[in-house]
């Protein structure tokens, strides 16, 4: 029996009025503080939507970026350690402020590309955890932040240092509050697509490349020079990324006929992602110019407004086709070139 | 005491295995693993752990241990590991790489 003080959200301590009062008016670090209070008790009851009512939280004038770094400090308590707020100074860290940099830039893309204010389209807050765990071959979202490990320093470098993982982590959590495409089997793949889609489009805008010019590759320069391989993986050719004795060839499939069926990887979501990757690369280079003003706004309308959880490649195709149809018109050029790009995968629409 | 480990997902999806037999290892090591699965308390684990419904790019991870009688596996993930069962996936980890490389 709670004899503290009782609250929709649970029992408090201090009682929730004066968090609250904290997180509106205090300085940066003790609003952080408090929302951390309040978020540890939310999160226990799986309640973080209920932290929106609290006026810090409640949705932000569009373009004010939230982010908030943390460190780990080679232990697996999350967050960790607040390290760098938004708007504070670069850290002595490169890893910090990679974090920092990655989600700004990803924001700013969803931001100025589809007019989407973070994540969830209420401006919600960038939370990043670095230096997660000891020599942790590993980047992941965790449903509510991003995690980054520091790699072995054998195989893998930190998990900062590409951008595109930094988009990628980020876009699962769009997938998340939009489609919410189940991680498993062809919804996996098409949601492991998805980041790997705008993870490769928030780096080609960073560098101002056409559909053209753009390498394709996901986790470039994560491999240190010990291993064979580019990247972890290849849109433009799936399945050529690396091949090496330690770590085995890159195993994705470039067309519907090579699917893997697997039990692994929750059905292979990393795997079987290669075949709409592939289309996506089709597509882009067909229609050239910046990929992510056509073809990325083809897939940005699907994923927003007609993937549900449980859609299937044969589906979603079928989706980009007719969304190609409404925003450029049936039999467009633009239209034509999905279906092609779908039929070279082994996918008719 | 035979123990089988498998971790597989990941952002990077790059899978690693080892079999182990103590048996074949020096006592110094064999000692090793064995207080590591005593610290994780590993045959009170649970044999599927608590999965996050959200989690994306997390590893996946199985490992079975047989201890004379005794066979117990587990499956669990980055977001459901203990700090005990970490350093002991860490040492397995450690042991797969090693493998790999002779």
């Amino acid at each position: 029996m709670c004899t503290h003080h009782v609250h929709p959200f649970g029992c408090f301590i201090v009682p929730p009025e004066i968090l609250e009062n904290i997180a509106n008016q205090g300085t940066t670090r003790q609003r952080e503080l408090a929302y951390q209070a309040l978020n540890a008790s939310a999160q226990l009851r799986g309640q973080r939507e209920a932290l929106t009512r609290f006026a810090a939280f409640a949705p932000v004038a569009t373009g004010t970026k939230r982010r908030t770094i943390y460190d780990a400090q080679n232990g697996l308590a999350l967050p960790g350690k607040l390290v760098r707020g938004e708007k504070e100074k670069k850290s002595k860290d490169v890893t910090v402020n990679e974090a920092y940099d990655g989600s700004g830039k990803t924001y700013d893309f969803y931001l100025k590309v589809f007019n989407r204010n973070s994540i969830d389209g209420q401006g919600m807050r960038l939370d990043s955890t670095v230096h997660y765990r000891r020599n942790f071959n590993n980047a992941f979202w965790n449903g509510q932040q991003m995690v980054y490990g520091d790699g072995d320093g054998d195989i893998f470098n930190r998990f900062t240092k590409s951008l595109d993982v930094i988009g990628h982590e980020l876009t699962h959590g769009v997938t998340q509050f939009t489609a919410g495409l189940v991680y498993q089997d062809q919804p996996g793949a098409l949601n492991e697509h998805m980041s790997d889609v705008f993870g490769s489009l928030v780096k080609q805008r960073a560098k101002r490349h056409t559909a053209k010019q753009a390498d394709w590759l996901i986790g470039e320069g994560l491999f240190t020079n010990k291993i064979n391989g580019v990247a972890l993986r290849s849109m433009k050719a799936p399945g050529t990324a690396y091949n090496d004795p330690l770590i085995g060839k890159d195993p994705q499939p470039e067309h519907m006929s090579k699917y893997v069926k697997t039990t692994q990887d929750n059905g292979g979501v990393h795997i079987n992602s290669g075949i709409p990757n592939k289309a996506f690369y089709n597509l882009a280079t067909s229609l050239g110019g910046n990929a992510w003003t056509q073809a990325g706004h083809i897939w940005y309308v699907t994923l927003t407004e007609k993937v549900k959880s449980e859609t299937q490649f044969q589906e979603f195709a079928q989706m980009t086709h007719q969304v190609a149809g409404n925003l450029y018109g049936n039999n467009s050029t633009e239209q034509q070139a999905v279906k092609a790009a779908w039929a070279e995968v082994g996918i008719k629409v | 005491m035979r123990i089988s480990f498998e971790r597989s997902g990941g952002f990077a999806n790059i899978s690693s295995t080892v079999d182990i037999d103590t048996s074949t290892l020096p006592a110094s090591k064999a000692k090793q693993v064995q207080k590591l699965l005593e610290k994780a308390r590993f045959f009170d684990q649970p044999t599927k752990a608590q999965r996050s419904l959200q989690a994306r790019d997390e590893h996946q991870y199985q490992i079975k241990v047989t201890d004379g009688a005794q066979t117990h596996t587990i499956e669990t993930s980055d977001t459901a590991l203990s700090s005990d069962l970490a350093n002991l996936i860490e040492w397995l980890e450690k042991e797969a790489a090693a493998k790999r490389k002779r």
